[in-house]
């Protein structure tokens, strides 16, 4: 059985029944619809394969109402604002009112967004999904609720007035669960200074993510991402001035961010002691006089330089701890090392490293220093 | 200002340390070390003999207790700072110094992979014991349980200490 509740939502919005507060001109209607079309404003009181559907209603006058009548747009026959009155009433309103355009959600397959008036968004609707399918809407035992489908619930609410159908289906049915839950915490740090951005950080996101859907590993670097702004949500000043070596750049068009940096030079050492006891130390030098980095597009250029700065740092150590472990490693046997371990650690923040521009960069940034930086932060 | 005693963290848990230093640790993976490698994602908040803003790398052991921990910050130790580190360590054990730099080859490489044209240069050096006056590259303390090396990096102007356990 489904036991979300709308209300509980919305009331945490302004107005009781609709969410409206004073200024806002719309609201979302949450409704559950069964397998005959029925519409029904409690989860608890929809059986079978329920969805979602969503609509973007006009607030009655005066910011706020009971709830009775919130069709206060004078909207035209097909609009289906009438259904905004359900939230104080039991099931019955607006179950008439979800008649052909009311019910996309019942097209899974379907791209088509119904018009929604003149003043008012389309309505987006959750695809449907097999009432069986564990990992959606339904719950294990068929038809009930489940946390992920809270979870995916809450997502979409938070995010709703900026979403596109796209993007909605992918919270229902592409998104990962890890990454949804992740996304939502992430919600829940941000101080309400920075919520709006957080936002567009994660609409870009999920872009970047139906974009890129069928390439590898794409929900780890997410989620990598994501994990690491929830740690450090204002400012990562890990590697300060270093982290200026990385000055990222996105053309018009381009579904990455690049940077180039020249003269990216690191040494890497070896200590130990000869077999007669005296120390002795080794140097092996690197340098490539110039390299490419790009870094998905939900980041901001600041995030994506802090980001590529750790990735660095840490192929550098892993590179040290290797030689120490080798010391009779050959310079190129060190080049190899690095360089794998310089891909992969980029790679789990989702970038690349290459010899070749992702596209045109005038001037690549000069290597500032190979370690840690001041405090400066790259934000 | 009472500083961290980085040798206390020895022997212990990373979630001990990661209350201890204020820091989160984030693992650092890589399949060819058989180590396990932590690094925190953001700055030690607490200072150490002056420097604020260091990074924290770890090495757990088999059984996942701090193995050593290495404290990474900008700039050469200073005097100023070798005074203080010595006023609650005592004098150093070694203090090692570069006698002589052996080029060993030069080689350009390019890596197909990633199509980066590479310049490698390999040195061994040879040091001797020296004063701190002389630029050393590496100061050792030798304690009962652990040993605390710094590595004065001058090219890249940082420097490493690690505290480690000794066996």
């Amino acid at each position: 059985m489904n036991n979300f509740d709308s209300s509980s939502i919305l009331s945490k919005n302004g107005d009781p029944t609709t969410g409206c507060s004073n200024g806002e001109s719309n609201y979302i209607e949450i409704d559950w619809q069964d397998d005959e079309g029925v519409v029904h404003d409690n989860a608890s009181q929809c059986f079978g394969n329920c969805e979602l559907v969503f609509q973007w209603l006009p607030c009655p006058s005066g910011g706020s109402s009971g709830g009775s009548n919130n069709n206060g747009d004078g909207s035209s026959s097909n609009d289906t604002g009438d259904s905004g009155s359900s939230g104080d009433s039991s099931n019955e309103t607006g179950s008439d009112n979800n008649g052909s355009n009311n019910t996309g959600g019942s097209d899974s397959g379907s791209n088509e967004v119904p018009s929604y008036g003149s003043n008012s968004k389309p309505v987006i609707t959750t695809p449907a999904k097999p009432c069986k399918n564990s990992t959606g809407l339904s719950g294990s035992d068929g038809c009930g609720s489940s946390l992920d489908a809270i979870e995916r619930d809450n997502l979409f609410q938070v995010l709703s007035p900026s979403l596109n159908q796209n993007q909605a289906d992918w919270i229902y049915l592409s998104a990962d669960i890890n990454l949804v839950e992740l996304l939502n915490n992430f919600i829940e740090s941000s101080t309400i200074y920075n919520q709006s951005e957080n936002f567009n950080l994660i609409l870009d996101l999920i872009n970047y993510l139906i974009l890129s859907q069928n390439l590898p590993d794409d929900n780890e670097y997410a989620q990598n991402g994501i994990s690491v702004l929830i740690e450090n949500p204002d400012a990562n000043p890990f590697l300060g001035a270093d982290c200026r070596s990385f000055e990222y750049a996105q053309p018009p068009g381009s579904l990455q961010k690049g940077c180039g940096v020249t003269d990216f030079d690191h040494t890497f050492y070896v200590y130990g002691n000869r077999p007669n006891g005296s120390p002795y130390y080794g140097e092996i030098d690197v340098n490539a006089s110039l390299v490419y980095f790009t870094m998905p597009t939900f980041l901001t250029n600041g995030q994506a330089a802090n980001l590529t700065a750790v990735a660095v740092t840490n192929a550098v150590r892993l590179t040290d701890l290797y030689y120490h472990e080798n010391p009779d490693s050959t310079a190129s046997q060190i080049q190899s090392y690095f360089n794998n371990n310089l891909s992969q650690q980029i790679g789990l923040v989702g970038g690349t490293i290459s010899g070749v521009a992702p596209f045109p960069i005038p001037s690549p940034a000069p290597y500032l220093t190979s370690f840690f930086g001041a405090s400066t932060d790259c934000n | 200002m009472q500083e961290i005693k980085f040798e206390r963290l020895l022997r212990q848990s990373i979630l001990y340390c990661s209350e201890m230093t204020e820091s989160h640790f984030k693992k650092i993976e890589s399949p060819k070390l058989n180590i396990k490698h932590f690094g925190t994602i953001d700055f030690g908040r607490r200072s150490f003999y002056g420097m604020h803003n260091h990074h924290l790398t770890l090495i757990l052991d088999r059984k996942d207790y701090v193995e050593s921990i290495t404290v990474h910050f900008r700039g050469v130790i200073d005097r100023e700072f070798y005074d203080a580190f010595i006023e609650v360590y005592g004098k150093p054990n070694q203090i090692q110094i570069i006698e002589e730099i052996i080029p060993i080859n030069k080689e350009t490489i390019i890596d197909k992979e990633n199509n980066i044209k590479q310049e490698l240069l390999k040195k061994e050096f040879i040091l001797r014991e020296g004063t701190f006056d002389e630029n050393p590259l590496y100061i050792i303390w030798k304690k009962e349980n652990f040993q605390i090396k710094a590595f004065l990096r001058r090219k890249q102007n940082i420097s490493e200490i690690t505290y480690s356990v000794i066996n």
